[in-house]
């Protein structure tokens, strides 16, 4: 039988310290070149409504030594608007019944057979809260204590257990432009995570006195001004729009998630992606992210880590690859067998007597 | 609901004239950039035994005029074994029941939902021969009528209806290495598709006359040399390995399917490159495929097809696409609820409430 997982399967099976175990190995892996990964691409054409595209994305990831490999797909309407003069992106619920597509499919690579399929609203953002952690945990200070959060939407609340479980947090300020948003995100997530989160009334209040400054939002602008990368901080991101590159340069020790800073886009009726017109064309180019140490090269000790408690380090959530759904993947078919959670088909509904 | 198809299915479901049709479809939105393909990337690493490896595939298409996306998934398991001196590679049945598995998945441009799952055995050696007729229909001479065909395997069989359904033959001349497969191969399919479809003992036999010569084999060297090519001939095969690049060189109007020639992919430790190739390809620089029109370009009148019954032509048929599979599903996908064929599943089950 081939599993399906819900969110809510999802949610009951996954918590923060494990995925980040999961991610590290992953990582670990990666850069002593025992597992692989295929660069996420985009294929988008124009939505029905106006200022609307679909975007077919997919991205694949191969972890030989825990079985299994992984496609991540996400079929996705995306809306694009300005917010104070600033691109953002919106998906919407174009499912009926209000509903988004984003899957996983993970298979054996001892029996090819498709394992189990999951939902991936739960795992997106713990994936990539967990990828920050590990470049908190491995760059940050080891004494760090106070951290500013940047953004307050689902990104950012899954960004609280993730710093918490790599450090010994005294307190996460939380800021976002809107004052009701950040209000009712620290209420909720120092009682969801046991964590001292505070909001206040300007980013600039957020990283004073700051050892770790975090963006997760959803803004398509720059939200990191260079003017915070104060002595001894570590600075995390989870898109490259977030940070100019100059602070990439200035950063003593900058590790990105990939050595590719963007997705690759193929698209239809020749549009243009307004994510790779204007200024954020060139961030890959100018803050040459080809040439920085990725997270594989750092965490499999190829690459140098902070060095004494003065540098400033930096670590660039760029594009997300599928190896990270592998990894979470394999934990969550594991968990999800041994506690009989998750619906089942027939895996001969997706197997074949025949070779192709 | 979302529905699954499995070959069975897929065989009541699809006749070879209708898969010509969204191919032709498919690929005149392609030409007039209506349409997009993602270009494939495998990702190898270790089986369980040693010297065997694992391979997971995936390609992406996107038609809106067709309100498809689709993403098709192969998880192998090949097998390398040396015979009469030579590596060679099989695929392994290695999923429960000694299946193989090889799936697309189709989702809608509108709704984004994912609206059908097929395995893809009947569907693969379908597409591959409905791009032979494609490049048949718009390149061989109109009074085309003697047909020679190389090969008696999967991919052959399909040829059969593939260029009766294009042209009016009155002979398909069919050749392969073993006496017994090639009649009974002629025998099968004369009687399943109403061809006349006769066993000839020699390649020189099978293309005596013949005004389009078709090789659908698995050969690993080349089939169709260059002293085979005389005026008004059209040719085609299903993968560049059967073509002498010189003869490729020779022809007055040429096509590839897409501009790469060979399969790219990553490996993880433990798997030599040439473990997965053999000795590496040259096919690609010494014919010229990558400066060629595609027929994409041919079918929606970007280049100029045959211009007399003196010229020479062929159609390189290389490394598939999802673009295919995208048309297919979405045919199958029509006549699956006309038909109310397949299993299925709630939607629901494959999609979720939070976005990713």
């Amino acid at each position: 039988m081939t599993l399906l997982l819900s969110n809510d399967d999802v949610r009951q099976l996954l918590n923060v310290p494990d995925c980040i175990e999961a991610l590290e190995s992953a990582y670990t892996e990666l850069g002593k070149g025992e597992a692989a990964f295929r660069d996420r691409m985009d294929l988008v054409s124009p939505g029905v409504k106006d200022d609307t595209m679909y975007i077919l994305k997919s991205m694949d990831g191969l972890i030989p030594n825990a079985g299994v490999s992984c496609v991540r797909i996400t079929s996705d309407m995306h809306h694009f608007f300005e917010v104070n003069g600033q691109l953002r992106r919106k998906k919407l619920p174009a499912v009926p019944g209000e509903r988004y597509t984003g899957l996983g499919v993970l298979l054996s690579t001892e029996t090819t057979a498709p394992l189990m399929f999951f939902t991936d609203g739960v795992t997106n953002p713990t994936r990539v809260a967990a990828t920050t952690a590990l470049g908190i945990k491995y760059l940050a200070r080891k004494d760090a204590k106070t951290v500013a959060l940047l953004g307050c939407g689902k990104q950012a609340d899954k960004q609280v257990p993730a710093v918490a479980a790599v450090r010994d947090v005294d307190v996460i300020k939380c800021y976002s432009p809107t004052g009701q948003n950040r209000t009712k995100f620290a209420r909720e997530t120092s009682e969801t995570y046991g964590v001292n989160v505070v909001d206040v009334n300007s980013a600039d209040e957020a990283v004073e006195g700051a050892d770790i400054i975090l963006c997760a939002t959803n803004a398509r602008a720059h939200v990191f001004d260079p003017a915070w990368a104060k002595p001894g901080v570590h600075i995390g991101c989870i898109t490259q729009f977030e940070i100019p590159p100059e602070a990439v340069h200035a950063a003593d020790i900058a590790v990105a998630h990939t050595a590719t800073a963007e997705p690759i886009f193929t698209t239809t009726h020749g549009l243009e992606h307004p994510e790779q017109t204007g200024k954020n064309q060139s961030f890959a180019k100018d803050a040459a992210v080809d040439k920085l140490p990725t997270l594989a090269d750092l965490l499999a000790g190829n690459a140098k880590g902070r060095e004494n408690d003065d540098q400033v380090t930096m670590y660039l959530n760029t594009v997300g690859i599928g190896l990270q759904f592998t990894a979470v993947g394999a934990l969550l078919y594991r968990k999800a067998k041994e506690q009989g959670v998750g619906r089942e088909i027939p895996t001969e509904w997706m197997t074949q007597s025949g070779m192709s | 609901m979302t529905i699954f198809l499995t070959n069975d299915d897929v065989r009541e479901l699809l006749s070879v004239p209708e898969c010509i049709g969204a191919l032709e479809e498919a690929y005149r939105e392609l030409g007039t950039n209506r349409a997009a393909f993602r270009d494939r990337l495998e990702l190898i690493g270790p089986s369980q035994n040693i010297g065997d490896y694992y391979m997971l595939k995936s390609v992406d298409g996107l038609i809106p005029s067709l309100g498809v996306g689709a993403v098709r998934i192969t998880s192998d398991i090949k097998e390398v074994f040396e015979r009469d001196g030579k590596l060679r590679q099989r695929k392994l049945p290695a999923a429960p029941g000694g299946r193989y598995t090889s799936f697309v998945l189709v989702f809608s441009t509108e709704t984004t939902e994912p609206l059908l799952v097929y395995a893809d055995g009947y569907v693969n050696p379908t597409r591959v021969a409905s791009t032979t007729a494609l490049g048949v229909k718009y390149l061989a001479r109109k009074n085309t009528k003697t047909v020679a065909l190389f090969g008696s395997g999967n991919q052959a069989d399909k040829v059969v209806p593939a260029v009766s359904a294009v042209c009016d033959l009155d002979v398909i001349k069919c050749f392969s290495t073993t006496k017994e497969n090639r009649e009974e191969f002629a025998a099968r399919t004369s009687k399943q598709y109403g061809a006349n479809v006769v066993p000839v003992d020699s390649a020189e036999a099978a293309i005596e006359d013949a005004d389009v010569i078709l090789c659908a084999t698995n050969s690993k060297s080349p089939i169709f040399t260059k002293d085979w090519i005389k005026p008004g001939l059209h040719y085609g095969c299903i993968k560049s390995s059967e073509m002498d690049p010189q003869a490729v060189r020779a022809t007055d109007v040429v096509i590839c399917h897409t501009k790469t020639g060979e399969s790219p992919f990553v490996t993880t430790h433990g798997i030599e490159e040439e473990t997965v190739n053999g000795k590496k390809s040259t096919f690609a620089a010494d014919s010229g495929i990558r400066e060629l029109p595609t027929l994409a370009d041919l079918i929606c009148g970007n280049i100029k097809g045959r211009e007399n019954d003196e010229q020479v032509t062929g159609f390189v048929n290389t490394l598939g696409i999802g673009l295919q599979f995208a048309a297919v599903g979405a045919l199958l996908h029509r006549k699956a609820k006309e038909l109310n064929a397949g299993n299925d599943i709630p939607t629901d089950w494959l999609t979720q409430a939070e976005m990713s």
